[in-house]
């Protein structure tokens, strides 16, 4: 049944119509479509068929007669284009005009549609739409060869594809949105202003601190309703804040600023009673007339939502908060964040100073004595910075934090130090650096530069192992300078020169060797 | 009088304050302490100088430094092998391992003072424990085996025993005529510098007999 209604449908519908997946226009057959494909849109790779584009190609024979009418049809439209701005080919024309090729049979002969111009088949085989006057006309225009720069030149080309800009949309969406949070933020603080100033009429006039009256509640109530219409207590099911439904143990209350009906649950929060003072002196911005804080119940407090205490409160507590001097602890964390970006800065400047003196080392030329004075300049006072920056680190984490905020940041700060400072030093170990050794060659006791660890004197930040090796090297040495000691007294009193003289030598060697491992031990060292 | 510095460097107990003690005392101690760092000892011998034609015999004086061979006093030994003119490095016959230790020392010596002119002698101790009949021969190390290392090395070798005395004096002995001999080819070179060296001045004084020199005798 269904396929009857389809044979037999108000439009003959042919199976094997297709479509052009460039362009869409559709055709009868596959001959016609590869032709087109060839012709419009340049996909005949075969240089060898030269002409101007109305070559038969490869297809397939069955639709020959079709293409015949197709290609008649393209002729007569050729036609209708306006040509005269094409060039023709001539003495001052005869080389393609972007590549120079001579334009002949073989390289091709073709006007760029577009502008005009003569190019080789391989340099106009872009295709676009143009209209009747060659203008681009990308919904009724034909498809026709162009050059390529007239091809990235039609309006809307762009070689990464199709944008939309949303940002515009974007954009007005939130205006609207923080528009309607303004007015909603504005309208809150009048209902606040009235409500304060109102309340404190009413009981300035009564007296303050007085026994109150049914009368006064009354004439509170009224006024708490004319400033915020109240919602109706039987619609309201559930709190709108936590959503819990209300029943016996969950009273419902107005919030007497946006009149919804909230909870009071103590753990959720979602209202509170709020001293009157206490919301008059948090928004001191607003034009209260009638509020004194002296003379006001300090107690008479009203039932207000959380969510207009955040929307009044939020913005003004953190503006509040801003302005204040920081604390210790972010004092610190300033200071550190500050002697990381010194590290930093320096770090590099160092590391290029170290390389000129290696490269300078490699070639075996001594080097500059003011390239050597720098790195040391800059090696202390990176030394000095990493310095402070371990004080500091310890300062922040021996403080104790006065809440769960600070207690964040002084955590963070902890990770992010030790992260930077193992950075740093495993950086600096790979790095070689001058520094004065004696020459272990014999016969000569002048002290050469010598390629050095950086951590050896930069840190003094010996691993364990080194710093045991270093200790056991200087008892090791001690033991033996108190030997050669003993040694000397003894070839005194037994009055042999020669050898007092061999034995002065060697402990003024021990001597040296001792100062040398203690400095590298630094304050690891024991003395 | 010449000084030579001279260092002993091998494996702990393989002998080297003994062999000392032998050739400065001429002493022997069954119980030896293990040596603390280094010790210093002093010794001339006499030496015959058998290129010159006269008969006085000449004396060197050896500085000697027997070093520990305790592992934990390394450390100390470059102190006393750097400017050494001579290194004893001994092993102890008996014990297969103290060869290894005392290679270890040669290689060391060799990439760390890479100077042609120490002269280095391995020296293989407790001679006495090998060819005794009645106690069987406890050797370990063959004598060719160290021997054709030596070679390869360009070392002097000798096999010593500190306990009988048996090669310990000859081993100095010949040190210091190796010695006297280097030291005597570099004064010799050294003097016929200085020689031409005058000689040119001479020449130079002839031919410019004036000088600006208001001192000058010739002024
Ligand atoms: N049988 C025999 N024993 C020897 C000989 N030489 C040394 N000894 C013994 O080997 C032991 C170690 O001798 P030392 O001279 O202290 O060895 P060392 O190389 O100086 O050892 P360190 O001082 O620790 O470096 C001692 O008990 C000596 O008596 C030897 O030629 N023959
Ligand atoms: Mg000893
Ligand atoms: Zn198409
Ligand atoms: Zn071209
Ligand atoms: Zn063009
Ligand atoms: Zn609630
Ligand atoms: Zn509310």
């Amino acid at each position: 049944m269904e396929s009857e209604v389809l044979s037999e449908g108000h439009r003959p519908v042919r199976n094997n119509e297709l479509e052009c997946p460039v362009c869409s226009k559709t055709f009868d057959n596959l001959g016609q479509l590869n032709h087109h494909l060839d012709f419009d849109h340049g996909f005949d790779g075969d240089e060898s068929k030269g002409g101007n584009g109305t070559s038969s190609g490869k297809f397939i024979s069955q639709g020959e007669e079709s293409l015949e009418a197709d290609n008649k049809r393209v002729r007569h439209q050729n036609k209708l284009m306006i040509r005269n701005h094409w060039k023709k080919p001539s003495p001052e024309h005869q080389n393609c005009h972007v590549c120079k090729r001579p334009l002949n049979q073989i390289n091709g002969c073709i006007n760029c549609r577009k502008c005009g111009e003569l190019f080789c088949k391989m340099d106009c085989r872009n295709v676009m739409r143009l209209n009747a006057n060659a203008e681009y006309d990308p919904l009724n225009g034909r498809w026709v060869n162009c050059c390529y720069q007239c091809f990235i030149r039609r309006d809307g080309y762009n070689d990464y594809g199709s944008v939309v800009d949303l940002i515009d949309q974007f954009k007005t969406l939130r205006h609207k949105k923080n528009e309607d949070k303004k007015l909603m933020q504005l309208q809150l603080e009048n209902r606040l202003v009235l409500l304060i100033d109102g309340i404190s009429r009413i009981l300035k006039k009564n007296g303050n601190g007085v026994f109150m009256s049914y009368r006064v509640s009354k004439e509170i109530s009224l006024l708490e309703r004319t400033v915020t219409a109240w919602k109706d207590d039987r619609a309201a099911l559930n709190c709108p804040i936590c959503s819990q439904s209300f029943g016996l143990t969950l009273r419902k209350h107005h919030c007497r600023l946006c009149g919804s009906i909230v909870c009071d649950n103590k753990t959720t929060n979602c209202s509170n009673q709020v001293p009157l003072a206490y919301l008059a002196n948090a928004a001191t911005d607003l034009p209260f007339k009638e509020f004194n804080p002296q003379t006001v119940d300090k107690d008479y407090s009203i039932r207000i939502c959380s969510q207009c205490i955040h929307i009044l409160y939020v913005g003004r507590k953190f503006r509040r908060d801003i302005e204040q001097p920081a604390s210790i602890l972010l004092a610190r964390c300033e200071s550190i964040y500050n002697l990381s970006q010194v590290i930093s800065n320096i770090w590099p400047l160092l590391n290029s100073r170290l390389e000129e003196i290696e490269n300078a080392q490699k070639q075996n030329a001594s080097p500059n004595p003011a390239l050597i004075a720098e790195a040391t300049k800059l090696r202390k006072k990176l030394l000095r910075a990493v310095e402070s920056y371990n004080i500091l680190t310890r300062q922040i984490s021996s403080m104790s934090p006065r809440n769960a905020a600070q207690k964040k940041i002084q955590q963070s700060f902890q990770i992010a130090s030790s992260i930077f400072i193992t950075e740093k030093i495993l950086k600096l170990k790979s790095i070689p650096i001058i520094s004065p050794r004696v020459n272990e060659n014999r016969g000569s006791n002048e002290s050469t530069p010598e390629v050095q660890k950086l951590s050896d004197i930069v840190f003094n930040d010996l691993t364990i192992k080194e710093i045991k090796v270093c200790r056991e090297e200087l008892m090791v040495l001690k033991e033996q300078k108190f030997l050669v000691e003993s040694m000397i007294e003894n070839a005194k009193k037994q009055r042999k020169f020669d050898e007092i003289a061999v034995l002065d030598r060697n402990l003024l060697e021990l001597k040296g060797k001792i100062e040398e491992i203690q400095n590298r031990l630094g304050e690891q060292g024991f003395h | 009088m010449f000084q030579f510095k001279l260092v002993l460097l091998g494996d702990s107990s393989v002998g080297k304050s003994s062999i000392v003690h032998r050739f400065v005392k001429d002493s022997f101690d069954d119980f030896r302490e293990s040596t603390i760092g280094a010790a210093f000892l002093s010794q001339t011998i006499k030496i015959r100088d058998t290129s010159s034609d006269s008969t006085e015999d000449t004396v060197i004086k050896f500085e000697i430094w027997d070093t520990a061979g305790q592992e934990r006093y390394k450390s100390l030994a470059p102190m006393y092998y750097r400017n050494a003119n001579a290194a004893l490095v001994v092993y102890d016959i008996t014990q297969q391992d103290s060869l290894s230790k005392a290679q270890n020392w040669v290689n060391e010596l060799k990439n760390k003072v890479g100077d042609e002119d120490l002269i280095i002698c391995l020296l293989g101790n407790k001679l006495d424990l090998c060819d005794s009949s009645d106690n069987g021969d406890k050797r370990a190390v063959m004598t060719d085996e160290a021997k054709v290392y030596a070679e390869e090395q360009d070392l002097l070798f000798y096999e010593v025993s500190a306990k009988t005395g048996q090669g310990v004096k000859d081993v100095f002995q010949s040190i210091g005529e190796k010695l006297y001999q280097i030291k005597k080819e570099e004064m010799l070179s050294k003097k016929g510098r200085q020689a031409a060296s005058a000689k040119d001045s001479v020449n130079v004084k002839l031919q410019r007999p004036s000088t600006n020199d208001p001192t000058s005798c010739c002024y």
